[in-house]
């Protein structure tokens, strides 16, 4: 049985309630705070503190693991690698190990920033070319929305239209300048007809919002120590500003729906396990693509049986990411990465095209992270001492150039996201259970990017390349909330609204019907922002 | 409605305050990474703790790393997690100090040639020296940040993660390694 919130600060109700306060949820708020509706934000983690996470970072014996800063708390876990925290559960065939953070700003705490838009054939991959689906919203629709995120996130990126997305008007800062390193990788690659492009990204080139330039401290994931990269927790910042309440630790675990498919209330614990009623008029849900699905499927009833907008029973299903792959090499010149943030550019070449029929397309990155920890940790393996380490650290650091691919993944029903039957956290919520298999056109484009990362190598002078083993993941969880006009085939609308629940909607990656090649953030966030229009245009 | 406060306590566990020893380290990497050319050693103290166990273990060091000087209180920190991990270090340390002396001459990847226990031990301590890390997987222990080994050779050309020594955008100009060399 739920109470109200004791407390007299507590609100008890709100014009919008929104779960969630990572990037999405706080832009959402925000816009609505500042429009003048009254706007409560339930956030299941705890607030952090810059400075801590920056020691943490700098503490911890895990420093490629970019969630080692953020320890899950009893209450509100997220996944946690080192040591494995048994948090998501496994279900294969291939493993799925997302990162995110469940704390008042979320995941964007240790993203690198790039903010890219889509491509305008990106939303028709099934008229063009046969495979995956269509979005009900198309580039146009969606530009004007990419630029308010752009504005609100602050941007930097180059305004020339070498990026393939056409712009009304330029990015809100002029783009960041190419380190030495990937310019001399994009005069070198321009020879054999290949494009290097500088990436959008969410990072100062000036300073801009109240946040400072990015100087170059090259540490952009797990935690810019400057706030020059935008994160969720800026963004709570400004919503808190413009009125929005936050209340931190506030897990919510069951949405409650009325006659009429009318949700009435959202039910939270607190740490203690004590439960509390907050009702609304409107709900958003922005927990991400993997705690949104699970809290509609958990907040079943006797009307809602399959749980909470999910008459198409496809709340969880589509569970797609970029699958990533990557390789390094030495080249010949010494270009010195490490200097500047940690990536700026990618290759733009393979994003789109008819090959898409065949296999998935793919934006291939540049790491400019600065590699000397990693090649020192080699070559001690190797057994090198003394002056021959010092002298080898310098020069293979000098000459290293890493690779990453990401891979669209098309959605498949059974790749999902579903609340686990037995695996409970300690409020005795259930644990995310993940079903994920990486099919053929995956594969195949995996296959196309280690062309790729070979023929670079050679270009840029390598002996040999050395290819990473297996797939990554990369934290861009899309598909679970999936969008489109026929209430049979997807979740929301194309104001990401629910079909079943009038005043429900979805603010998240899980949203987006196909990944792209490209970082989800800024279109979860325009996509939010025009949802929080229509709702304003409501109330 | 803004000077609203959570409704409940935090259930983050208590958190340490940033320590003395992170200060100091911090504020003396940003003295040496200021001033041109400096490696980055700490100054040598005069009242570190000192016992045979850990004299040993500071001269199999200086010649792991081919070091005259190494900084005493990192020597000190790591020697005491090292035998925390592996409490066999002290013999370990001998053993492997005598296959040094008779393989002085060896060059390149030098330890790639010791029988296996003694290859282990040297990496063990390269890896405290170079990388600040003890122990194995999920029981590693990280005892140095600032003034880790592995840095030093690259400290004229990059920052170290976390910090920051130039003005914003230096990135785009050649560095002065790719300078001089083409000056």
């Amino acid at each position: 049985m739920s109470r109200q919130p004791l407390s007299l600060f507590t609100p008890q109700s709100a014009d919008v309630v929104i779960v969630g306060a990572g990037v999405v949820g706080a832009l959402v708020g925000q816009r609505l705070a500042r429009a003048g509706v009254s706007v409560l934000v339930l956030e299941a983690g705890p607030r952090l503190e810059l400075w801590r996470v920056v020691e943490r970072y700098r503490d911890t014996a895990f420093k490629e693991d970019d969630m080692a800063p953020y320890p899950p708390t009893a209450h509100a876990p997220h996944p946690q690698s080192s040591p494995d925290n048994d948090y998501l559960q496994q279900m294969g065939p291939e493993p799925y190990n997302a990162g995110y953070i469940r704390a008042v700003g979320g995941t964007t705490w240790h993203w690198t920033g790039q903010a890219w838009r889509f491509l305008p054939n990106d939303f028709r991959v099934h008229a063009l070319y046969g495979v995956g689906v269509d979005w009900p919203v198309g580039y146009d629709t969606l530009e004007p929305w990419y630029y308010e995120a752009e504005v609100e996130m602050g941007v930097s990126g180059p305004s020339d239209g070498s990026l393939g997305s056409p712009r009304s008007q330029p990015y809100p800062m002029a783009e960041q300048p190419l380190s030495y390193y990937d310019r001399r990788i994009k005069e070198m690659l321009a020879v054999d007809g290949l494009h290097l492009v500088t990436e959008p990204q969410a990072r100062n080139s000036r300073p801009y919002d109240g946040r400072p330039t990015c100087c170059g401290n090259n540490n952009c994931s797990p935690i810019c120590p400057i706030d020059a990269q935008f994160t969720g927790a800026a963004a709570v910042r400004k919503a808190e500003a413009a009125g929005a309440v936050v209340l931190a630790n506030a897990v919510v675990y069951h949405v409650e729906a009325g006659a009429q498919g009318v949700i009435q209330a959202v039910h939270y614990k607190d740490p203690y396990g004590q439960s509390y009623r907050v009702t609304g008029k409107y709900f958003v849900l922005a927990a991400n693509g993997f705690e949104t699905p699970k809290l509609m499927l958990i907040s079943t009833s006797g009307r809602h049986p399959r749980g909470i907008g999910n008459s198409s029973g496809l709340v969880g299903c589509n569970l797609c990411d970029h699958v990533g792959t990557s390789a390094y090499f030495y080249g010949k010149e010494p270009l010195w990465p490490g200097r500047g943030p940690m990536r700026l550019s990618c290759l733009n070449d393979l994003r789109d095209g008819p090959f898409r029929a065949q296999h998935a397309a793919v934006k291939l990155n540049f790491s400019n992270a600065s590699p000397y920890p990693l090649v020192a940790r080699e070559l001690i393996a190797e057994g090198y001492t003394g002056t021959a380490l010092d002298r080898r650290i310098r020069d293979l650091s000098s000459r290293r150039v890493t690779m990453s691919s990401f891979l669209e993944q098309m959605p498949v029903r059974e790749n999902r996201v579903v609340p686990s039957a037995t695996a409970r956290d300690a409020l005795g919520i259930p644990k995310p259970e993940i079903h994920f298999a990486i099919d053929e056109y995956v594969r195949r484009g995996a296959a196309v990017a280690r062309q790729y990362f070979d023929r670079i190598g050679r270009l840029m002078g390598a002996t040999a390349v050395h290819h990473g083993s297996g797939f990554a993941g990369n934290n861009h969880m899309t598909g679970t909330l999936t969008m489109g006009n026929d209430s049979a085939t997807s979740v929301v609308d194309a104001h990401t609204r629910s079909h079943d629940h009038p005043n429900l909607f979805l603010a998240s990656t899980g949203v987006m019907p196909t990944t792209a090649t490209v970082n989800s953030t800024l279109t979860a966030v325009a996509l939010g922002l025009r949802a929080a229009a229509q709702i304003q245009s409501e109330l | 409605m803004s000077e609203m406060r959570s409704a409940s306590p935090t259930g983050d566990p208590a958190e340490p305050a940033i320590s003395r020893r992170t200060l100091l380290a911090a504020t003396a990497a940003l003295a040496v990474a200021a001033s041109v050319g400096a490696l980055g050693l700490h100054a040598v103290g005069a009242d570190q703790p000192t016992s045979p166990e850990l004299d040993a273990f500071l001269a199999v060091s200086r010649r792991l790393t081919g070091k005259e000087v190494l900084d005493p209180a990192l020597g000190a920190r790591l020697h005491a997690a090292l035998v925390r991990a592996h409490p066999d270090l002290p013999r370990a340390v001998a053993s492997l100090e005598a296959w040094l002396a008779e393989n002085a001459g060896a060059t390149g990847p030098a330890l790639a040639h010791a029988p296996a226990a003694e290859r282990e031990t040297g990496q063990r301590i390269l890896r405290g020296w170079y990388l600040g890390l003890v122990g194995e997987d999920h029981a590693a222990e990280c005892v140095a940040f600032e003034s880790i080994l592995a840095y030093q050779p690259v400290a004229d050309q990059l920052v170290m993660h976390t910090f920051c020594r130039e003005a914003p955008g230096y990135w785009a100009e050649p560095p002065a390694a790719v300078r001089s060399a083409t000056a």
